[in-house]
C-alpha cells in the first residue's frame, strides 16, 4: 500500500502527505516519506508517521481501532480531546498510562488526523515526570504540523471527533486523573 | 566427578508455595525446604505474562525454541552440577550436623525480560542483588546467571520482573533427597575406615605393612575428600538459588503483536517506536 502510495505522490508531484516544522528543543533525527523522527533534549521522542486511508475510514474509525489495540497491549487511556493541525484538519490527542511491565513509568500521548487520503499520527513519548508538560506542549506541535490529503466536498478531514473513552482497561490499572 | 543425576519430575504446586524460607536456626544448612509439598521436582513457567499478574502481558511472545533450549541447558547445568567448586560463595557445612532429613531440594529459574536500557538494568541488577546478598556468577552479554540466597529468591525474580517486560518465567526444582542421603552415610562409613586405617597404620610392624596401609588410606582418602566436595556443591545450590536472566531490548524491530488483524498499522506504534535512549 506504501509503494503505492510513494507512487501516486511522485505522479502527483507530491512529496510528502505531510509537513512538520521542528518544534524548538528538538532535533530532527530522521526524515522519510512517511515518516519523521525528533529528539528533545530531554530525551523525549517526537515521531509523526503516515498511513494510508481506506475507503470508509473515518476518525471515529480509526480512533476506536487504535484506542483498542493500544488498550490491549497495557495502555489505558486516561484523556482524550479534539485538536487541529496548522491547516485545519481536524484530530483527537490521546493520553495514555501505560502499565509499568509495558511502560517502566513513561508518558505516552498519541495524535490522530485522518483526511481522505491518509492517517497522519503523532507520537510523544519519555519519561512520567515530563507527562504534564508536554501535554500542554501538544497543542504547539501540532500546529507545527501541516497535512495534505483532503479531497472538496467530503468531510473526512472535518472529524467529527468522538467524546467517549472506550479503550478497554487492563487488569489493575488505574487512571492517574 | 560426574555427578549422578537426580530424578526430575513435575510438582503441582502454586508460585506462593514455592521457595518457602527457611527457619533462621536451619538456613545455613538447610537453604530451601518445602514442608507440605509432594516430594517432588517442579517446573513452573508462565510465558509471555507478569510473574506477579500472569494475567497481564499477553501480547508477548515466547522466546525462539533454540533461546529456550539453551536456557535449559543452563538450567541443566546448574542443576546437575559442574566438576568444578563453585569457590565464590562456599557454603560451609558443620561436620557432623545432619541436613533436614525431609527434603533437599535445589532451585533454579529462568527469566526473560525486555527492557528500554540495558545497561541501567544491569546495574539495577547489581543493586538489587547486593541488597538480596546474593552474586553475579556469570555475565555473557545480555545472559547472566545470578546466584541469589534462597529465601530471597522468589522476592528477587519479583522485583526483577517490575523492571520491564516479562517475556519468560520459568522455575525448576531438583529434589536431590536420596542422593544427600547417599552422601551423608557415605561419608560416615568413608570417616570410620579412615580412622580405622590410620589406627592401623600406627599398628603397622614393617615398612611393607605401613606402606600397603598408607595405599589404602590414600585411596580412602582421597574418595572421602570428593564426597565432601559434593556435598559442599549441593549445600551451594541448596542455600543459594540460581537465576538464569536474559536481558533483550524493546525496540520497534523486536517482536511486535502479531494477529489475522487487516489492520497492523497500531502495531508500529507504541513507546518501542518513539522513545529515545
Amino acid at each position: 500500500m506504501k509503494t503505492t502510495l510513494l507512487l501516486l505522490m511522485t505522479l502527483t508531484g507530491c512529496s510528502s502527505a505531510f509537513e512538520m516544522k521542528t518544534p524548538s528543543g528538538f532535533a530532527r533525527v530522521e526524515r522519510e516519506w512517511d515518516q519523521i523522527t525528533y529528539k528533545g533534549i530531554d530525551d523525549v521522542g517526537l515521531r509523526v508517521d503516515m498511513f494510508g486511508n481506506l475507503d470508509g475510514g473515518t476518525l471515529d474509525f480509526w480512533t476506536h481501532d487504535l484506542t483498542s489495540k493500544l488498550g490491549a497491549r497495557g495502555y489505558q487511556l486516561v484523556r482524550r480531546q479534539p485538536i487541529a493541525s496548522s491547516n485545519g484538519v481536524a484530530g483527537t490527542t490521546f493520553e495514555f498510562v501505560v502499565d509499568a511491565q509495558v511502560g517502566e513509568h513513561k508518558f505516552f500521548i498519541v495524535s490522530l488526523f485522518v483526511t481522505d487520503e491518509y492517517r497522519i499520527v503523532m507520537q510523544l513519548a519519555g519519561d512520567e515526570s515530563l507527562r504534564t508538560a508536554y501535554w500542554s506542549r501538544n497543542e504547539e506541535f501540532a500546529n507545527n504540523l501541516r497535512i495534505r490529503g483532503c479531497h472538496a466536498f467530503r468531510s473526512v478531514c472535518r472529524g467529527p471527533t468522538t467524546t467517549s473513552s472506550s479503550t478497554p482497561r487492563a487488569a489493575g490499572a488505574h487512571s492517574h486523573y | 566427578m560426574t555427578p549422578p543425576v537426580a530424578e526430575s519430575r513435575i510438582l503441582a504446586i502454586k508460585p506462593a508455595e514455592l521457595l518457602v524460607a527457611p527457619s533462621s536456626d536451619s538456613q545455613e544448612n538447610v537453604g530451601v525446604s518445602l514442608a507440605g509439598t509432594t516430594g517432588a521436582d517442579s517446573e513452573y513457567t508462565v510465558e509471555g505474562a507478569s510473574v506477579s499478574s500472569p494475567s497481564v502481558g499477553t501480547a508477548s511472545r515466547p522466546p525462539p525454541l533454540d533461546q529456550r533450549l539453551s536456557e535449559k541447558r543452563v538450567l541443566a547445568q546448574h542443576l546437575a552440577g559442574p566438576e568444578r567448586e563453585d569457590v565464590r560463595a562456599p557454603v560451609e557445612v558443620p561436620e557432623n550436623e545432619p541436613v533436614d532429613p525431609a527434603r533437599v531440594v535445589l532451585y533454579a529459574g529462568s527469566l526473560q525480560l525486555a527492557v528500554f536500557d540495558v545497561a541501567q538494568a544491569k546495574q539495577t541488577i547489581e543493586d538489587a542483588l547486593e541488597v538480596a546478598g546474593g552474586y553475579v556468577q556469570r555475565m555473557e552479554g545480555n545472559s547472566m546467571v545470578l546466584r541469589i540466597p534462597a529465601p530471597k529468591f522468589r522476592p528477587v525474580i519479583d522485583e526483577l520482573s517490575t523492571m520491564g517486560r516479562v517475556d519468560y518465567f520459568g522455575i525448576e526444582s531438583l529434589d536431590v533427597t536420596e542422593e544427600y542421603e547417599d552422601l551423608q552415610t557415605r561419608i560416615e562409613v568413608l570417616r570410620r575406615t579412615h580412622s580405622q586405617l590410620l589406627e592401623l597404620l600406627d599398628q603397622a610392624a614393617t615398612v611393607e605393612e605401613a606402606l600397603e596401609v598408607r595405599k589404602q588410606l590414600d585411596a580412602v582418602t582421597l574418595e572421602l575428600e570428593r564426597a565432601l566436595g559434593r556435598q559442599r556443591w549441593l549445600d551451594s545450590r541448596q542455600a543459594l538459588s540460581t537465576l538464569a536472566l536474559v536481558l533483550t531490548e524493546r525496540g520497534i524491530d523486536g517482536d511486535l503483536p502479531s494477529s489475522n488483524d487487516p489492520f497492523p498499522w497500531v502495531d508500529s506504534i507504541g513507546l518501542e517506536a518513539t522513545l529515545w535512549r
